[in-house]
């Protein structure tokens, strides 16, 4: 899984540079906040991966309705004057750290009970 | 599982690319664009293009008219009476602008009075009298707000026109005027009256430092002719082969 991820990161820096990939700036902070989802989901799913909860549909669903509604705020704080994107960054930005927090109990615990099982065994 | 490894790919691939797309771009910087500035920007382009439209349209017409001369000249015509009507015309939109003749017209007629509210204590009396920079400054607002012509307490505003500071009194064309102070305009009353007490306003500036300041939209507002002497000593006309080469601007 690892690999597959290293994988798609390098693609994708790859495509970022091959592709002269140019937008107006009015839109960086729309990408922003769809990276942010993006990383948000991404670890997220590794988490409920770890838990052994995952589910596809779940995956999918959640990094589209959050990237849409990271979006809107952006949006309606644009038009409305107020800096909206603050909720956005403020929610995904603890999330990340939250779920990766998770993420490293999973692995201290495994790696522990192996000690366990090693010392035990 | 392999959907499980699909999806990851993608979103890693989204993720690496975004990156790298913001990073390109950004280039470090913070670039919120507020959609105020972002009006500003449209607006500014939108009274560009206007520009650019009304000075295609003044090369248009300038061209349909030398065409029609020249048609004219052609065919051995006697254009004598066009070229007539033209001249005066142009006299009459010279002698207009020159200030040699009354004009009337809509526009705004401005008072400007020294404040009569009590001063702070150790406050400059300055404050609140109405000086040479105040009659200048509302001028020049009102020539930005599209003014065709102007007036000071009856004085024309011309070319050589000049405003100083003369104590207690204030100079307008080698005239020595005390206030009130009554400036008339002709031109978009509306647009003219909005520069003046709009947010920011030089008028509304005024009235908060406590003078007196009112503004009127009037139908037929008298601008009299420029009076004073207007001789002149030194200015000779220019001709072609006297202006050396990259001197014209």
């Amino acid at each position: 899984m690892i690999i597959v991820m290293l994988i798609g990161l390098a693609a994708g820096i790859f495509v970022g540079f091959a592709f002269d990939v140019s937008y107006p700036t009015e839109y960086s902070f729309y990408i922003s906040m769809g990276l942010l989802a993006a990383m948000d989901s991404l670890l997220g799913a590794i988490r409920a991966d770890m838990e052994g909860k995952y589910n596809n549909l779940i995956f999918i669903s959640g990094f589209l309705t959050n990237a849409i509604l990271a979006a809107a705020l952006v949006y309606l704080g644009d038009r409305l004057g107020l800096p909206f994107y603050y909720a956005v960054i403020l929610v995904f930005g603890g999330r990340l750290f939250q779920n990766l927090a998770v993420i490293r109990r999973i692995i201290i615990e495994r790696y522990l009970a192996k000690k366990e099982r090693d010392i035990t065994n | 599982m392999k959907r499980k490894a699909i999806l990851y790919f993608i979103i890693c691939l989204f993720v690496g690319c975004s990156i790298v797309v913001l990073t390109k771009t950004v280039n470090g910087q913070h670039l919120f664009v507020s959609s105020k500035v972002l009006d500003d920007y449209r607006i500014t382009i939108e009274g560009e293009r206007k520009d650019m439209e009304n000075i295609i349209k003044l090369t248009d017409e300038s061209r349909e008219e030398l065409e029609t001369l020249e048609a004219l000249t052609a065919a051995h015509e006697d254009i004598s009476r066009e070229v007539e009507a033209k001249l005066f015309q142009d006299l009459h939109f010279y002698s207009l602008a020159g200030g040699y003749v009354d004009a009337i017209g809509p526009g705004v007629e401005v008072v400007i009075d020294d404040g009569t509210r009590d001063l702070e204590y150790g406050e400059n009396p300055n404050d609140i009298l109405v000086h040479d920079l105040d009659l200048l400054l509302i001028i020049n607002e009102l020539k930005d707000a599209g003014a065709e012509l102007i007036s000071v307490n009856g004085q024309r505003i011309v070319d050589t026109s000049s405003i100083s500071c003369s104590g207690y009194t204030v100079r307008i064309n080698g005239q020595f005027y005390a206030r009130p102070f009554v400036i008339r305009a002709i031109g978009d009353g509306s647009r003219m009256s909005a520069a003046l007490i709009g947010p920011g306003g030089y008028g509304t500036v005024l009235k908060d430092w406590g003078l007196i300041f009112r503004i009127s939209i009037l139908d037929d507002i008298i601008i009299p002719a420029y009076v004073e002497d207007r001789a002149s000593k030194y200015m000779t006309l220019s001709t072609a082969d006297k202006v050396k080469e990259g001197e014209k601007n």
